[in-house]
């Protein structure tokens, strides 16, 4: 590839120097109870023997990430012994010296250098502009801020506390490669990500299918149909065997100690209910609320008898399972169900007219975007999965622009609930407002020329979401229904998001479906 | 001064139809656990089902035998061990409250100007008491204990400084279940916390710990026993978690809301 404005200009390392900087700053910000989950996990793996990790209960917060992210844990207890001793007792449950957070937090700053490895590679993947001078107008650059600044991983990484960017970093280091043309590398890497976070098997069939039918098969017809004689057995098994040999690094100790049942019982917990404790704006959400608007009207209107319909408690805080009063009960194998029934129009498309990597993208982001709509117990973080991606599209085509412009606020709006401490108020909205109107900006000038970037009416729906955050940060709290309604903003905020969040899938949709039956682009 | 860990794990006994009426059972009401119960017997024996009991204590009430039974069923490092059966163990006697609503309690209560926590019904245990049986049974169990441990070559190593940490709860040489009822579980919390020092465990409070434990509720703690003369005595005690419910599944509603359990 020519060299791109990445390797001539200095301005990477810059972006990158500052945002680590930035988020020093949160050091002391709102501490979760993520702390203790991860403390617990770097205690378990650094003085169980392997044939526990599974097994040890002493801490609410068991294991249940793959095992990848188990070692990972126990490479980051060697440094966390140096930091503070004491935090590596199991028993010491909700132990959190100021030594313990301080390592916490640097440890997930200095983990981010993949993700600034990822973004990197991404940014060198996207076709550059010639002859410009100012580098807002050079994708590569409002990528880059995209991606590293992006609001949502700031605060859910940095002031919650997760380890988000250097799994993203993986996912971004593998979408590159793909784009780059080295396929098998993609897959190693997405094989490690799926044993380091499960919650990835959300975009496993796009890759399946997009490797099988892209990779396998070497060559196409004239016309872009498979041709079935250029099937390459020699890359399937090499595909097949990489995947095998990661997966077997991961979790063979442990099938080999017969832990399987436990392990899946712990990875996918299916007895936590429906929806989070505060609501993913998927289309469970407005199920829900819809359900509860039918109860409660056929209350009103005598049609339903209340005391012979199931008690729907959804509207509770904590995780709990749910019985849908009107409409029918949603089970675990529903929710498995609408999801494969959704993703199998895009999944067809890729493979009747592969548009090389960048329709893989595509659909990733689709099947992304399905999960996060049907699945079962979705947390709202879980957004990022498709917004962090759809980035790269972002800078490229006005389309797309369009549709990340409306999904990044609407996911980032909907993260507003995860970070409720008053002190963190204005930290929350200043960085929304910092990143929301650099993206505005940033896209509308790198696709200027054709008029907005949006619809009116999509811009009506985006001034809705400030006077929904204002009314729930600051009016409700004010107001007489707190005591009594309490759930009412993370409602609010959530049947909103939702809407916002199933227009973008659409279009999202509506993008691959069209250019499936156009002329497709080459990569 | 030799000195040794041990953990200490308390089950409350699941529910019984009582239970889900909300009616009192105390002494003279003998009944088994309900199909909700057993079931929630099942979930504690498999959240249970790793660690290393060395002791098995559980009160002669048929609902607290029932569930120590089921406990016991699911984990292999009981197979050889006896369920001692003490009726020491017996849930607190409510007198001529016992089979009445708890609503029904507190209003006698009310009538007689006292408030609930420090009433007792005519015919019933005074708090004072239970807090008896809880010494003598207190008393009893360390007695085992440590006599089991030291008999058994227990020279610890790390004698010298008595300290809990570094221990995994899942690896102490001794680790006692005791299964009972619920007021007298309160009232062993109120002793281990008040006479015995317990430091209430952080995020937890003085309430929360001496509250109601919810049905097939595990609590446990870990302390050190130094032997002194010829009796052994608590030289160190901590609380890891209290009235733990979550592996039971239960019905909540919305009354505390919380979005504490985001992840």
């Amino acid at each position: 590839m020519a060299a791109t404005s990445v390797e001539k200009g200095s301005w990477f390392p810059s972006l990158a120097l500052g945002v680590s900087l930035l988020k020093a700053l949160f050091m002391n910000a709102y501490h979760s109870t993520d702390f203790e989950v991860h403390r617990n996990w770097l205690a378990i793996t650094h003085n169980l023997p392997l044939s526990r990790w599974y097994h040890e209960n002493t801490s609410e917060w068991t294991l249940d990430y793959p095992p990848l992210f188990a070692w990972f844990e126990f490479s980051l207890s060697h440094v966390a012994q140096h930091f503070d001793n004491k935090m590596l007792v199991v028993s010491n449950l909700n132990y959190a010296s100021p030594a313990t957070i301080l390592f916490q937090r640097l440890s997930v700053i200095f983990t981010d250098l993949l993700f600034f490895y990822g973004a990197r590679e991404c940014c060198r993947c996207v076709r550059d502009r010639k002859g410009t001078r100012d580098i807002f107008t050079h994708p590569s650059f409002v990528l880059a801020v995209l991606l590293l600044w992006n609001f949502g991983l700031l605060i859910v990484d940095h002031i919650h506390f997760q380890y988000n960017g250097f799994l993203f970093g993986f996912l971004l280091l593998s979408v590159a490669k793909h784009l780059q043309s080295q396929h098998l590398q993609g897959a190693l890497l997405f094989a490690i990500l799926l044993n380091l976070k499960h919650i990835y098997l959300y975009v496993a069939p796009a890759y399946g299918i997009f490797l099988l039918r892209s990779y396998c098969f070497t060559q196409d017809n004239r016309d872009g149909s498979i041709r079935w004689r250029s099937f390459s057995p020699l890359r399937l098994l090499t595909l097949g065997s990489i995947v095998a040999a990661v997966c077997a690094l991961s979790f063979g100790p442990f099938i080999a100690m017969g832990q399987l049942p436990q392990m899946l019982s712990r990875l996918f917990p299916f007895k936590r209910g429906l929806c989070h404790a505060y609501w993913a704006p998927n289309v469970w959400a407005l199920y829900n609320v819809l359900d509860k608007s039918l109860a409660t009207l056929g209350a009103c209107f005598k049609l339903l008898n209340e005391t012979t319909l199931p008690r729907a408690s959804m509207t509770g805080g904590l995780v709990q399972e749910f019985q849908h009063s009107v409409l029918p009960s949603v089970t675990p194998s529903i929710t498995v169900v609408c999801t494969l029934l959704s993703i199998l129009p895009a999944l067809a498309s890729i493979w009747r007219r592969p548009r090389g990597a960048r329709g893989f993208l595509r659909c990733l982001l689709v099947c992304a975007l399905a999960s996060f709509a049907f699945g079962w117990h979705v947390h709202e973080k879980a957004i990022l999965i498709a917004i962090l991606p759809l980035s790269l599209l972002a800078v490229e085509s006005r389309d797309d622009a369009g549709i990340f412009l409306i999904l990044s606020t609407t996911g980032h709006y909907s993260l507003f609930p995860l970070i409720f401490t008053l002190a963190e108020l204005p930290i929350k909205c200043a960085l929304m407002m910092m990143f929301t109107i650099f993206s505005f900006a940033a896209l509308g000038r790198l696709h200027s020329g054709r008029g907005s970037l949006l619809h009116p009416l999509e811009v009506v729906y985006l001034s809705g979401l400030a006077v929904v955050a204002v009314a729930c940060e600051l009016v409700f709290p004010l107001s007489p229904w707190q005591q009594r309604l309490p759930f009412l903003p993370l409602l609010a905020t959530s049947v909103y998001a939702a809407l916002g969040v199933c227009y973008s899938f659409l279009r999202l949709y509506f993008t691959l479906l069209r250019q499936d039956s156009g002329k497709f682009k080459q990569l | 001064m030799k000195a040794f860990t041990f953990g200490l794990t308390f089950v409350r006994h699941g529910e019984t139809e009582f239970n889900k009426e909300g009616l009192l059972q105390g002494q003279t009401i003998d009944c088994p656990l309900s199909e909700v119960g057993l079931q929630q017997a099942e979930a504690a024996g498999r959240y249970l089902k790793d660690v290393k009991f060395s002791n098995l204590f559980v009160s002669d009430m048929l609902r607290a035998r029932q569930t120590a039974e089921t406990i016991v069923k699911h984990n292999s490092s009981c197979a050889g061990l006896q369920l001692v059966c003490d009726p020491l163990l017996k849930e607190k006697s409510f007198g001529i409250a016992e089979g009445k609503r708890l609503q029904d309690a507190k209003d006698m209560a009310r009538a007689a100007g006292q408030s609930w926590a420090v009433f007792t019904p005519p015919q019933g245990e005074t708090q004072e008491q239970v807090k008896q049986r809880v010494k003598e049974f207190w008393l009893k169990m360390v007695h085992q204990v440590g006599r089991q441990q030291w008999a058994s070559g227990g020279e610890d190593e790390r004698s010298s400084a008595p300290r809990v940490e570094g221990e995994e709860a899942h690896d102490l040489p001794a680790h006692a279940l005791v299964v009972s009822h619920g007021a007298y579980l309160c009232m062993i919390m109120r002793f281990l916390v008040d006479d015995l020092h317990c430091p209430v465990p952080e995020g937890c409070s003085r309430a929360r710990m001496f509250s109601l434990s919810p049905n097939a509720g595990v609590s446990r703690f870990v302390l050190t026993l130094a032997k002194e003369d010829n009796a052994f005595k608590v030289s160190q005690i901590r609380c890891l978690f209290v009235n733990r419910g979550d592996h039971v599944k239960t019905e909540q509603d919305g009354s505390s809301f919380k979005i504490a359990e985001t992840r």
